[in-house]
């Protein structure tokens, strides 16, 4: 069985999986649910921007600047797909 | 980090997060009880209603300048809205429905006299405690909807100061009751701030 390596990482599948459960999320939101670093985020977010699994757009909120997370389409299929997988596996 | 594919606890886990752990409400509502006690030592104990409705709107502000930088905000989805509006309303009207039987058992038992009279006079010797009843299902209806154990301990609180109150009394038992609701406050008050002394110094600025 092939589990998709771009969700198996387990900082993108935190990301992920707490991205799957709301319609949309800031940075710091996600921060604080996963216990990433900065860096660490920004980096895994930005392998799963350019997957299009995620959307991400820079917007300001309260004159301060905000990055805005959602899950797409695509994204949300593959992670469906992969908790399918994951179950299969396990039984 | 909380199990990645039990969906259902994450999405728990990041509403208690995001609205129940800071104690924020917790504090709103002691301060609420608070307000009315002493309401109620100046005779206008009706402000009771009004310091809820005018406080109530204050959480989600102080709770956005609060937490933003420390814990960010999420959008829920559709699914977890209609959840929580379901959870509201039946919170709403159960209060309104008991309420409304309290109204009801007033007419029936204590305005006819003649009628029911023994349960009437049992009535009226219950004085000032059976305003903790209300106080009592709300904490209790509060624990079981948002499963919030903390809740059962503040009905416990409420049961205790008017016990304490009643036991103590000299005279009137309505005189002393704005005591019993200034000591249900305590609770409240105390375990949110310690709460939110708690959240604040888990949860630092993460902003850079």
């Amino acid at each position: 069985m092939n589990l998709d390596p771009l969700i198996h990482a387990p900082a993108r599948l935190a990301i992920l999986s707490h991205l799957f459960v709301v319609e949309s999320a800031d940075a710091t939101w996600l921060l604080a649910q996963t216990g990433l670093t900065w860096g660490n985020l920004s980096s895994h977010m930005t392998k799963l921007e350019e997957a299009k699994y995620i959307q991400v757009k820079k917007t300001f909120v309260d004159r301060k600047p905000t990055t805005i997370l959602q899950m797409s389409t695509k994204g949300r299929r593959a992670f469906e797909a992969y908790r399918e997988d994951m179950r299969q596996l396990i039984e | 980090m909380n199990d990645p594919l039990n969906l259902d606890s994450i999405e728990e886990n990041a509403y208690r997060k995001s609205n129940l752990d800071d104690g924020i409400f917790d504090i709103l509502i002691g301060f609420c009880l608070l307000l009315w006690a002493v309401s109620l030592h100046f005779d206008y104990g009706a402000l009771g209603g009004i310091w809820f409705a005018v406080l109530f709107p204050t959480v989600a502000p102080i709770r956005k300048k609060l937490m933003l930088q420390r814990v960010g905000s999420a959008q829920p989805t559709p699914e977890r809205q209609s959840k929580e509006t379901k959870k509201r309303s039946t919170l709403i009207f159960t209060l309104a429905g008991t309420f409304l039987l309290g109204v009801a058992a007033f007419f029936l038992f204590a305005a006819k006299d003649g009628l029911v009279g023994d349960l009437a006079e049992s009535m009226r010797g219950l004085g000032s405690s059976i305003l903790a009843v209300p106080l009592v299902l709300i904490s209790i209806m509060i624990a079981i909807t948002y499963k919030l154990p903390r809740a059962f301990f503040y009905a416990f609180f409420v049961v205790a100061s008017f016990s304490l109150v009643r036991f103590a009394e000299t005279s009137d038992h309505w005189s002393q009751i704005h005591i019993a609701i200034l000591l249900s406050a305590i609770a409240p008050i105390v375990t949110g701030t310690l709460l939110l002394r708690k959240y604040l110094h888990d949860h630092p600025v993460l902003l850079p």
